[in-house]
Order: C-alpha cells, then structure tokens, then sequence
C-alpha cells in the first residue's frame, strides 16, 4: 500500500482556550513496501499525522490518498464505505499495546481482530496462529496461556500478533520498544524488519530512537511544531542536514553525535558517518592523520 | 554491614502466590537470596532483563515491599520493625521516583503536588514554601510551579515528581526506570538531575534499561531471575564479553574497535565523554 498525504492540517479544540493547531499544511509519502520513520519532538505532531494515517482522525483541510498494489486509489480521509473498506487495511500498534490485552487466552486476543472482519472460526484462528509466529511466539506453547503471564516482551509480542492477524498492507507502530529490555528491544525492531519482508508490508514507525531510525529506516520524516521540517533518507537527514537537526533540537545516532563531539574537541573529523563501521573508520583515519603530523613535526625539530 | 553502608540486604528472598487459571495458585520466587550493601554517597545501578526482580528489589528499600526471608536494614533499622512502628520516618530517608510520572502526580497545580509530602508528615507551613522553592528550582521547574501538571511534557512531570521526593530531604533517592517513557531531551534532563543529587552527597540508585546511564553509575548491579549476576565497577561489568541480555554502551564498543586497530584507549573507558577527553588529547 502507499500513501500519499496531501496538505493536511488539524487543529484541536477550535475556539477554546487550549486551542492547538497540531498539523498545519503537512505533505508527504509513504511507498509501497517500505520502511518510513517519523521523528521528532513529543509534541511535534507525529501521533496525530498517523493518526490521520490510520483515519482515526479527520482532517480540519487536505486529504490522505491511499494506492493498493492493484493501482485502486482511495481517499481515506473522507467518510464512506470505500474509505472504510481501505482503512481497515491499515494496522496501528500505539504506545504500550500490551495494554489492550484483554482475552482469557492469547489465542483468543489475536482472534479478536479476525472475527471482527467477519472471519469463521477456523480462518480466525489460523490467521491467529500464523500472526504469532510471525512475531516468533509458538501458537502451541502460549496459545492457551493467559496473556498476562507472559514477560513484558512476550506481551507486546502477543498485541502486534493482534494487529497483523487482520493482514494490514500498512503496519504503523508508535514507540513499539519503549519500556523494553535491550535484548526485547533488539528482538522487537528485528521481527518488524522481518515481517515487513516476508509480507510486503509498508511500515511506518514513530521513534525517538535516532540510532533505530538510521538502521531500518529507508526514509525519515522530520516533524517539528506541527510540520514536515525534512524528508528523505537517513544519510540524508543525519548527515546531510544534521546541524539543522540539532538547531531543533533533536540528537544525531551514537555515530555522527560523537563524531561532532570529537571535532569539537578539536579532532579534523568528517562527521557525515552513520553506521558503527563507518564511524570507526573515520575515527582511526583522523587519528592516523594526527599521528603522522606529530611524526612530521618531530622529524622536523630533529632535522633543525 | 559495613560501616558506611545505607541500605544493607542480607540473604533477602521474596515470594508471592500467582494464581494460574483453575488450579492452585503458584508460588513465584522474585529475589532468591539477594544480598548487597549501598554505600553512603554512591551512585549505583541496577540493570537486567524485564521480570529479572530489579523493581521488586527496589520496593525493599523503603518497605513498600518486606522480604519473605533474609532482612534489609536501612539506616540501621530492619525494614520489617520499620513499616511496624514508623513508615513514614523511613519513607523520608528513601525517596523513590517511579516510570510513570502521571501515577505520581496528586494536585492540579505544580506548587501543591511537591508540597504534599511535606504537608502530611506535618512540617510548618514556613518550612514547606522554603522546601518546595528549592525542590522546584533544584529540578529546573519553579517557573512552571503555578501550572497544572496536564499541561506539562513528560519530562517536565517527571522533574515535578523528583521534586515533590527531594522536598522531602531523603538521604537516597531510588530510580525505577525514570526515563523509559521520555523523549530524548527528558532523559537528558532526569539524568543532570540524578548527577545533581549524586554530586550533591546523596545516594543515588537507577533502575535502567539504557546501558549509557547505567555507565555512569560508581557501580552495576546486574540482576537475572531474581538473584544478583554481576556487581562490579562499570568497566569490570562491560569488558566482559557476553553482557546476556545487556548491551554494550556505545563508547565500549567504539574503544574495543580503536584497540583492535591498534590505538591504546586506556582500559575502563565506558562513557562517551572519557572517551572523546582521551582521542582529543
């Protein structure tokens, strides 16, 4: 599925004291089968544009277009039946799903989703199984397990299996990893990045975790005060136009944030680096470079 | 216990009874014979997986939670006999922040929710404001003080929490996870505050999932099923070469990578500031 967004904006509370326009004029696109990070600042707008995403929220002007791989397209930011039809098409896992857990059985909590879509029982629960292996749980060994007897990461395992089992074509997932330990939150990101693949899914991930962003992401979207502030791909964004990044506030990955720290620390570093390796490199070639003035710097002395 | 030492755990278990559908309830052992010493003036942290009994090891230290066996003494005084006769006198001493500031929060307006603890252990009306001025001022958050907490970012709340805790004048302050639900900026914000009150002479305890804060610490605690994995500086902690279910700090990793191509990075540097100090020598 793809999406495209098209002068969108929102404000909430029109007219009241507390009046806050949230969206204003926001443009962007999400392709078929790929992998859109949005970041920016709590505040900044990105829960309520995926939201308009999601259609869960109309827009106040503008409208969000949504392509299936068959041409079809569809404005699902409108009412109707068609709107409805596509939206449902569109998953979003918030903030904190284990939450919503509410079932006897895990098995039963993923089926919720497909019976609702009006599926027979056995198509629920063979939807159901195969949305828990994808999220590498066994149907067979948590299936009838309560869910709240598993760990925090079998938890929320067991919610975004509840939101795959309905087949979205777009899988939107907001802080999926917050509160997680490292291992959780390793396993959780790698899943995603599997399922994606596996299902030819399209995945937009809300984060603040720049280092998650510069690994996954093909495309990141910079949102600030209510805007798109920048568009495209990690090495763009934290690269090219990081200090424009920094200048809103926002941090570079481990990588590039060193980097500038060491230059400020006055090493002749090029900061545009953004995987561990590459970072590595840079640093072992400015310190090399360094050595090598001080040996020419040394001989120098010697010969005079 | 040592002579120095806050809060001292010995041979401590805890167990509680889970109820599984239809057939007898199990009994579940979240610390199994966990025994420790804080010391006075430290900065300790406290990592290992989700479920692995940090949390449960936190509320000991201020009774929330007593132990099934074994005794923790705070202040020289056995937890158990303290929730018997005076609660809120160890309460006072062992302040503890939670992950989620919206749970703490009590009053509409900032200013009333730090001076709630104050009011209810019946301090002077003078001493409260005095309190709560610098509580707010010590988290950077008495210009907000007249606002409603709803009208706050995370961070902002959480800062508000943290004051309402040091209004109280604790001796230690015990963390449990204060930045998993903050953007980037708040956790930088919640960790000036805890380098605040560690540099300032108190104890200072940090339950985290994020190994950059936990690098910080004097030492690491690392607990797995309940019984203690690791305890050492935070050097000895990551020179090891299976962390588990830990990763690697940033600054580790990149040192490990700088002395395999040759570079001698002194051993022990595990925060990214040690690190850059010594490449930009």
């Amino acid at each position: 599925m793809q999406i495209k967004v098209e002068n969108l904006s929102k404000t909430f509370s029109p007219g009241m004291p507390y009046e806050t326009r949230a969206l204003s004029d926001i443009n962007c696109e999400i392709g078929s089968g790929e992998f859109v990070a949005i970041i920016g600042h709590t505040g900044s707008g990105k829960t309520t544009l995926v939201q308009h995403i999601a259609g869960l929220v109309q827009p106040d002007s503008g409208r969000v277009t949504a392509t299936l791989d068959d041409g079809t397209e569809t404005v699902i930011s409108e009412k109707g039946k068609a709107a409805f039809a596509v939206r449902r098409r569109v998953g979003i896992v918030f903030q904190y799903p284990e939450y919503q857990l509410f079932e006897e059985t895990v098995l039963k909590d993923v089926c919720f989703g497909p019976k609702n879509q009006g599926l027979d029982q056995e198509a629920q629960e063979a939807r159901a199984k195969e949305a828990l292996r994808l999220v590498g749980l066994d149907p067979d060994v948590v299936g009838e397990s309560s869910p709240f007897e598993l760990s925090g990461g079998q938890k929320r395992r067991v919610a975004i299996a509840g939101v795959l089992a309905v087949e979205p074509e777009l899988l939107i997932l907001d802080e999926p990893t917050a509160g997680l330990d490292p291992k959780g939150h390793d396993d959780i990101l790698d899943m995603i990045d599997r399922v994606k693949e596996d299902k030819s899914l399209s995945i937009v991930l809300v984060s603040h975790n720049m280092d998650d962003v510069a690994a996954y992401a093909d495309k990141v979207i910079v949102m600030n005060a209510g805007t798109v502030v920048m568009e495209g791909t990690p090495e763009y964004v934290y690269c090219e136009r990081g200090s424009e990044l920094k200048d809103i506030g926002l941090d570079l990955p481990a990588g590039p944030a060193f980097l500038e720290r060491l230059r400020e620390g006055g090493l002749d570093v090029d900061i545009r680096k953004l995987g561990f390796e590459e970072t590595a490199g840079e640093i072992v070639r400015a310190l090399k470079a360094k050595r090598g003035k001080k040996t020419e710097k040394n001989a120098e002395q010697q010969n005079s | 216990m040592a002579e120095d030492a806050i809060i001292s755990f010995k041979n401590v278990s805890f167990s509680y009874l889970q109820e599984e559908d239809g057939s007898a309830p199990v009994e579940k052992l979240a610390l199994d014979d966990v025994s420790f010493d804080i010391q006075r003036g430290s900065f300790v942290a406290i990592v290992g997986s989700n479920g692995s009994g940090k949390s449960t090891l936190a509320k000991h230290m201020n009774a929330l939670l007593l132990p099934t066996s074994g005794s923790v003494i705070v202040e020289g005084i056995d937890t158990i006999t303290a929730s018997d006769e005076a609660p809120w006198e160890l309460r006072k001493k062992i302040g503890m922040v939670f992950q989620n500031p919206d749970n703490q929060l009590v009053s509409s307006i900032v200013e009333d929710d730090v001076a709630f603890g104050p009011e209810n252990i019946g301090m002077p009306p003078e001493e409260i404001r005095k309190r709560v001025d610098e509580s707010l001022k010590m988290v950077d958050m008495y210009e907000h003080r007249r606002k409603g907490p709803h009208l706050l970012s995370g961070g902002q709340k959480q800062r508000v929490a943290i004051a309402g805790v040091i209004a109280m004048d604790p001796d230690c302050v015990v963390f449990d996870e204060p930045t998993a639900m903050l953007d980037p900026r708040g956790r930088r914000e919640i960790m000036a505050i805890i380098r605040k009150l560690h540099d300032q002479g108190d104890t200072v305890i940090l339950i985290t999932h994020f190994m950059e804060e936990a690098a910080e610490a004097d030492r690491i605690i690392v607990m797995d099923q309940g019984k203690i994995a690791a305890d050492a500086a935070p050097a000895e902690i990551f020179s090891k070469e299976d962390l588990g279910v830990l990763n690697v700090p940033f600054a580790v990793k990149l040192s490990a990578a700088l002395r395999k191509a040759g570079f001698d990075i002194p051993a022990g540097t595990v925060t990214e500031e040690k690190l850059a100090e010594f490449l930009c020598r």
